[in-house]
Order: C-alpha cells, then structure tokens, then sequence
C-alpha cells in the first residue's frame, strides 16, 4: 500500500517566546491572556520585554510608567526600566 | 295487660293529635250524625222536599235539615269510591234528571249558607273544604297508584303521557266537584277565590306526589327534547348543506312544540311547581355541558365564519358562538318553558348564563391546554377563547395547577426526549405569550419544566446545536434530532427587535402601559415580546453553564473544519445581546483566531516553500492557530506524525515565528483533520481522516522497500512504540481503518493492510467479522469520547481533591448525602455528579485504599 498524505488541516496554539514567568506582574493575567482593558490577546495585546528581564503586558507597563510614583522603574525590580530592542518600534509609538 | 292499655293510650293520644291537625271526622260522604230525635225522618228523597219548606225553626229541625241538604250534595259530588283504569276519570258522572238537580240546588245552598238559612243547626261544615279534603284522600288512595302503575311503563315518554292523562282527567273530576258547589255561588269574586283556593290545595298535593319513577321518566324526555332543540345551534348546524339545516331545523322545532305541549300539560295538571323547575334547571345544566362538550371539545379553529355579529367583539371563534347561542338558543328556550309557567327571565339572567357558559368553555380549554400547546399554532382559536376568558386570578391560578398537573404528568418523565421537551416548552412559551403577554402564567407553571431540565446534561447541547443549525439547509431528515425552531426564530429578523427595558417604567410617553399583573411575583418584569430563546436559555439553568457548554460546542464546531462561520457569528451576537459581551468574550477571541488564523495561514502559505514528499506530490498544509487560554480545555495528546509533516510544521513555525515576533507555535497533533490517498493492489482511496488516523496508516504505508512480503503487517505494540501515541487514540485510529475496509485485525492486536478486497472475504468467516460488524454498529466518534474522558478526569482530581479537604477541615467522618450537598453547594461550577456516579467514585476511592467507608460515613484511612 502507498500512502500519500494530501491534506493536512491540523490545530495549534500560540504562546509568547518569554521564560518561565507566566503572569504580567501588574496585572496578574496570564501573558497569554489580554491586559485588563484588552478584548484579544496576541497581536492587541502585545508584550513588552524590560532589560532587567521582567515581561509585562504593553499596556500594563505603559500605564505604570505613566504615572509620577514609578520614576521609571520596573515594578518588579525598581531597576529603571527600559524595554529590549526588539519592541522599541511600538514603545517609540506610544510613547 | 298493663302493656296494652298503655299501648291503647298511646295510640288514643296519638290519634287526638292527628284529628288536632288533620279533620278526619269529614272524610265521610255524610258527616257523623248527632243523635236525632227519633221519629224524625231521615234520608230518602223527601229530605229534599222537606229542606224546602221554608218556616221550621226547631233547632233539631234545622240539624235535621242541614243533615239532608248535606247528604244530597256530598253524595253528589261524591268521587268514585274504586278507581279500575285510567278511562274511569274520563267520562264525568252523566247529567242527572232535572228534579235531582234542583234538589240538589236547593241543598247546596243550604249548606253553603247554613247560618242564613239554618241559623238553628248546631252541627254544620264547610263543604268545600270537605271536597278539598275529599279530593286529598282520593287522590292519595286511587291516583297514585294509578301513576305508580304508569311508571313501571318502559318507555319514559310513554310514563309522561299517561301520568299526564291521569292527572288531567283527575283533575277533571276533581273540578267537576267544585264547578257543581261553585254553581250556587252568586258573588263572582268568591267564586273564582274557591277556584283558586282549590287549585292551589290540589296542585300541592299533586306537586307533592312526584313519584321516582315520573321524575326519571320528565328528566329524560326533558333532556332529550331539549337537547333536540338545542342542537339547532351546533357549529356543524350553521353548515352549507341546507337540505341537512332545514332538517335539523325541522326536528328543533318539531321538539320544540313537543316540549311545551308537554310543559303546558304539565302545568295545567299542577305538575309544574318547584320540583318540576328544579328538575328543568338541572337539565338545562347538563344540556349546556353537553353542548359545550359537544362542539368545542377539540375545536380550537379560530372560524370567523360563524356569527360574531350580536356578541361584543371581545370574544372571538367559540367564545362568540357560545355567546350567541346561549342568548338565541338557549335563553330562548328557558325563556318559552318559563312563560309557560307564568315566569319572567330578566336580561340579567340571560347575561349570567352567558358568564356561566364561558366558565365552563374556559374550564374545558384549561384542561385542554396541554394538548393545545401540543398542537400549537394550530389551536390558536382555543388560546383566544382562554385569553378572553381567563381574567381573574382564580380561573388563572385553576388554569396554571390544571397545566402543571398535566406537564407533570405528561412530559416530565423519564420517556420524553430532551429534544421532545425543548420543543413543547416552545410551544408552550409561544401558546402562553399569546394567552398572557405578562409571562406571569409561564413562569407559574415552569418552574417544575425549569428544574426537570436541569437533569438532562443533553438539554443546553440541543439549544444550542438548534441554535447553530442552518435553518434553509436542513432537510426533514436533518432536522429529526435537531431544534431547528430555533435556528429559524433566529434568523426571523421581526422576532428580534429587542426593545432596551431598562427604563421601561420612565417612559411616561408609552400609551401602552398597563400596571403588572395582581399575581406577578416580586422582581417581576413585564416582557415585551415573546421571547422564545430567551426564555428557553434562561430555563437551563445559569447562564455560566449556558456559556460554558455553548463555548465547547462551537469550538467543536469551529475546528470541525466548516466552510464559514456566518452562524456562529450571528448566534453569539444574539447571546451578546443577552449575557453581556464580557461574559462571551472568549467566545469572540475564539471567532476571531479563527478569521485571523486564515490571514495567517495564507500569508504563511505564500512565504513557505512548497514542500514535496519523496514522489514530489505536494502536501496542502494549513492551520488553525489558537489563543489557548480562550478555548475550553483542548486536550493535548502528542504523537510522532510523518516526517513531511513534520518537516512542513517545522516551516511553517519558522513563518510563523517570523511574522509575529517573539511567539512561538504549539501543536496540537490529535486535533485537525488530513486528506490521504491511499493506493491499495485492486483499488485507490481518497479519504479524509483525523490527523491521528492519517498518521496510523502512514505507518502501514511505510517501510515499504525494506523488503517485507505481501501486504504489511503491524501489531499494536510496534505502532505505540513507533509513533508514541496514545493507546486509546490509536485504537481508534486502526479500528477506523478496519471499518473502512483498507486493514483488517488478523488477531493477537496485529492488522494487515487489506490490498484486495477479496481477502477480507476470504477471512470473513474467522474473526474479522465480528470486528467489523462491531465498528458497524458502533460507528466511533473519536473526539467526543476523548474530549470527555479527559476532562472527566481532570474534574475527578478536583473532586477528590476537595473530597479530601472536607474530611480534614470540616468533619472528620461525613455520609454520602452530606457530602454531596456540600459539593454541591461549594464547588465553584458546581457538581455535575449525581448521588450515584459519587458512589462509585468514593467505592473506587476505597478500594483503592485512599478512603474508608465505617457506619455509613465516609473518612480517610489514618496514617
């Protein structure tokens, strides 16, 4: 018998490409899920990597940052807080 | 001896009371004689002459006189002592000679004035009271048995007639009597006082006599004919055939004329007093139940073509014809029988009547409900007569008990099909908005509906199946199963205006307004419109478990490989508009990961290098990319798939990678659906499969050139080692392939690929029957049963976990009932276990020594 496989519809599920930690440290969501004020996640609801290596949801930490009482510091670790390279485009943007 | 003589006082006593009441003493023809002077003359024809002769003013003279003159009339007017037949009343006592006449004339005047002309007669009566009296007893000792004797007659017109005659010719007699005493009296007014005075004394001793037998006899006459008559107005009566009407017509009034021939009779011989009104009130009753029962039972045709024309148009279809009839028909009747007895019927009673009528209309309609939901739309006349029948909240609360008991004891059982319910409680929903736009009626009687729901698991699947379920598409087939009803209200865009009720009761411009219903519970909210999947949603229970099992449907739905996704869209903007957007929210990511794993995956299509197998054929791959969170637990069950496949998902994750930054691709292998193409010695195969089942017969098409003879062989363990698949999957999976006839269980868990056809006939007899056979009968849904059992484990790890919580916090030993209430109450979803299947789990518990079952309660083992 000779089996050829024509079609392949399969399923996947996406996640972001982050370490270990699993909830924005602000919001206390799931990275997968959306911020608070987000309806879809992914592409909507993008993530922002800080140098000192703590994740957050964008809108989450742009928020933080916002306001007076941060001074620029990450949350997590009161380092200032400045985002990695790859997402500068959309931080620049907001910003 | 002393016994007797008081037994003879006794009766001496008793006897003076009687006489006290009742004057014996005058049932003589002739009165008792004082003792007369003897020589005197007594008797004889000279008594006549001697009451003549005008001055004898001797006391005893006068008696003697008096004594006469009393004979002659009595004897006169003397009433036939035996009584042989009927006919003995007929003939009157012939005219006597002209003397006797006189005589008696002579005496009658005598004794009616015994103080003018015998001032001097100690001893005189009234001699009319004594005919009365006369009468009375004669009566009594002849006439009666004489009706006794008719009734025993079988035939109960056959009774009426002759009791009828009987009486008349009694009454005849009777008055015979009195028109002879009456004959002497010159002042008219007495006259005519006696006439009545009699009258009444004889119509109270015949209204008395109603005998057992006379009663049965009128009844039925009584009903028949009054039935007859009032056939006239039947619904089938106003038929077109006019031969059939005239007919009918005739009979009513041929029955008619009867009736009061009858009554007239009736009445002239006394008989139509109260017991005779009772009895013609009674059948009256009994004929108006009957005419409804007769014409409206059933008839819930809403026909305008019966005249609605005198009644006032509140009422419609049977309401108006019943109005109609009991005004021309019926009170017609009752108002001829009673002008016959001398009675009025006021308009007012005619109007009572009338309410009467609709009670009993409504009364038939209210336990006929049940069946009219049943036939629902096509009873709409019937809802219509309730509705307007059906105001105060009596008859409301008797019509909601009456559908209660009738649901609970026609639907809510075991042998009805959830689907089978779901489409009565349409009905019912529908049957109920038009009968009561405030809903308070429903929400009575489905309340009971409501919790018998929430027993069938099966319930909310089939809403919402019907609710994705293409309503143009489907044929009769496909909707068998299904509740398409749904599906159609849906997509029926005038049944989805959805005013905003929010402040409703501050619209002070709506000329609509109407208070809430005296019954209406608390919290009540007047609905606007009927609402039907409102209602329905809402009678599942809470909308979380609504949502729930509507996500896992149309996740099912939504990765089943559907060309779009119109309806899926449509029905969670509906459900939207009900729960919330927030509620339904994954539901909106998960429609939307699907539209944008399409942008996606044809972007990524473009950008991957077409990848080719060994033999250059090009394999179509495409995905469905998932936020994971948003989708109800998706089972992962992970195998090895063939090589090109997994070379293509490795590109197609570097795509991926590449377009969205910083994201990385999960696979769901189990889940998806692949195309093969099998080429087999004496046929080819397009099939589709899930991805599972492709990836097991790839693995019979394998190794192929290292150098097998004949068709390839494969036992289950090789296969499970090979692509480190899950045992259950990949039994699915080979007994998939053997229904489909490509490879066959030769037994010992190996399969052969079956390359002609004609071997699996050879080796039909043996053991490869059965298995196919059984795949046959048991046509395997994969997924389902997969999808289940592991989130049936997940939830038995929870429960247990609580399980084990409540015995060390909260009580150390605790029965299975308590238990169960406090899963219930406590478990944040809830606890979807029944007593039993919590049982068995705690039975397993046991033997597998995690539990201890002492006195009934259940604990934990002590370490």
């Amino acid at each position: 018998m000779k089996v050829t496989i024509q079609k392949w519809n399969t399923v996947a599920t996406w996640r972001w490409d982050i370490p270990e930690e699993d909830v924005c440290g602000i919001c206390q969501v799931h990275f997968d899920g959306t911020c608070p004020t987000c309806k879809y996640p992914g592409d909507d609801c993008q993530l922002l990597s800080g140098k000192c290596g703590h994740n957050f949801h964008m809108h989450c930490i742009m928020e933080w940052i916002k306001q007076e009482s941060s001074r620029g510091q990450c949350p997590m670790c009161r380092q200032p807080f400045e985002w990695t390279d790859q997402n500068n485009e959309s931080a620049g943007q907001i910003e | 001896m002393v016994m007797t003589v008081t037994n003879s006082k006794v009766h001496a006593r008793r006897q003076k009371v009687f006489r006290s009441v009742f004057e014996t003493r005058i049932s003589q023809p002739t009165p008792l004689l004082p003792a007369t002077e003897p020589g005197q003359p007594f008797g004889g024809p000279s008594a006549a002459f001697l009451a003549n002769t005008p001055r004898l003013t001797h006391p005893a003279n006068d008696q003697v006189r008096w004594d006469r003159a009393w004979h002659v009339v009595t004897s006169r007017i003397q009433l036939p002592s035996s009584v042989a037949a009927e006919d003995s009343f007929g003939t009157l006592a012939p005219d006597s000679s002209q003397d006797v006449d006189d005589a008696f004339r002579s005496s009658l005047l005598l004794v009616l004035n015994p103080a003018s002309a015998l001032p001097n007669a100690s001893h005189t009566e009234d001699i009319l009271s004594w005919h009365s009296q006369q009468v009375r007893q004669h009566f009594v000792n002849h006439v009666l048995p004489l009706l006794a004797a008719c009734t025993s007659q079988g035939d109960h017109t056959q009774v009426l007639l002759t009791s009828i005659r009987t009486l008349e010719a009694a009454n005849r007699q009777y008055l015979y009597g009195l028109s002879l005493i009456l004959r002497a009296f010159r002042d008219e007014d007495a006259a005519n006082a006696a006439v009545v005075k009699f009258r009444r004394d004889l119509h109270a001793v015949i209204g008395n006599s109603w005998t057992q037998g006379l009663l049965d006899a009128l009844r039925d006459v009584l009903n028949r004919l009054a039935t007859d008559v009032l056939r006239a107005g039947d619904m089938q009566a106003s038929s077109p055939e006019p031969d059939r009407e005239e007919e009918e017509d005739s009979q009513a009034s041929d029955s008619r004329g009867e009736l009061l021939r009858i009554l007239e009779s009736l009445s002239k011989v006394g008989l139509a007093g109260e017991k005779f009104q009772t009895l013609f009130a009674e059948v009256m009753n009994s004929c108006m139940d009957a005419f409804i029962q007769r014409n409206y039972a059933g008839v819930w045709t809403s026909s305008d073509d019966f005249g609605a024309s005198t009644v006032s148009t509140v009422f419609s279809g049977c309401m108006a014809h019943l109005g109609d009839w009991v005004e021309n028909h019926y009170a017609r009747l009752t108002v001829e029988v009673f002008s016959r007895m001398g009675s009025k019927i006021e308009w007012s009673d005619v109007e009572m009547w009338k309410n009467v009528a609709i009670a009993r209309l409504s009364t038939l309609r209210i336990h006929e409900l049940f069946d009219i939901v049943l036939s629902w739309p096509e009873s709409k006349g019937g809802v219509e007569d309730l509705r307007s029948a059906v105001t105060t909240p009596q008859r409301r609360l008797q019509l909601t008990d009456t559908f209660s008991a009738a649901l609970q004891k026609r639907l809510l059982q075991p042998g009805r099909s959830t689907l089978y319910i779901l489409q009565t409680y349409i009905s019912m929903i529908r049957t109920f908005h038009a009968l009561d736009h405030s809903k308070v009626l429903l929400d009575r009687v489905v309340h009971a509906l409501q919790l018998y729901l929430c027993q069938r698991d099966d319930a909310i699947r089939i809403v919402v199946t019907g609710l994705l379920s293409h309503p143009k598409e489907t044929t009769p087939e496909d909707s068998r199963g299904k509740l398409v009803e749904l599906a159609a209200i849906l997509n029926d865009a005038s049944l989805q205006q959805r005013r905003h009720v929010d402040d409703d009761d501050l619209d002070w411009n709506d000329m609509l307004w109407l208070p809430d219903p005296v019954d209406a519970g608390v919290n009540y909210k007047r609905p606007k419109n009927e609402d039907v999947i409102g209602t329905l949603i809402s009678a599942l229970g809470s909308h979380d478990i609504f949502i729930k099992e509507f996500q896992s449907i149309i996740a099912t739905r939504l990765l089943s490989g559907q060309p779009g996704i119109q309806q899926e869209v449509k029905v969670l903007g509906l459900l939207k508009r009900r729960f919330g957007e927030s509620a339904l929210q994954n539901c909106d990511v998960m429609l939307r990961d699907i539209q944008d794993s399409k942008r996606v995956d044809a972007a990524i299509g473009k950008s991957m290098e077409s990848q080719q197998d060994q033999d250059g054929n090009i394999i179509s791959f495409h995905s469905k990319i998932l936020s994971r969170l948003f989708w109800p637990s998706l089972p992962k069950e992970p195998f090895t798939v063939p090589e090109t496949v997994a070379e293509m998902q490795r590109q197609y994750e570097a795509s991926f990678e590449h377009l969205k930054s910083s994201r990385k691709l999960n696979w769901l292998d189990n889940l998806g659906l692949a195309t093969v193409h099998l080429e087999l010695e004496d046929r080819t195969l397009t099939i589709e499969c899930k991805t599972y089942e492709a990836t097991v017969i790839y693995a019979f098409g394998q190794d192929e050139a290292a150098g097998e003879q004949g068709p390839a062989k494969r036992t289950f363990n090789d296969l499970w080692q090979k692509l480190m698949i899950d045992e259950d999957l990949l039994e699915e999976a080979l007994a998939f392939w053997v229904s489909q006839r490509v490879i066959r269980d030769v037994g010992e868990q190996t399969y052969v690929v079956l390359e002609k056809l004609e071997d699996d006939v050879e080796n039909a007899g043996a053991d490869a029957a059965p298995a196919t056979g059984e795949m046959e009968g048991g046509p395997p849904s994969p997924r389902k049963a997969k999808g289940m059992s592991a989130k049936e484990q997940e939830q038995r790890g929870i429960y247990w976990q609580f399980i084990v919580g409540m015995l060390t916090n909260s009580s150390p030993a605790m029965p299975l009932a308590q238990m169960m209430m406090m899963m219930k109450m406590l478990i944040p979803d809830g606890c979807s276990w029944s007593n039993e299947e919590l049982q068995d789990f705690l039975e397993e518990k046991i033997a597998a020594g995690e539990l201890e079952l002492a006195g009934g309660k259940y604990r934990l083992p002590k370490k």
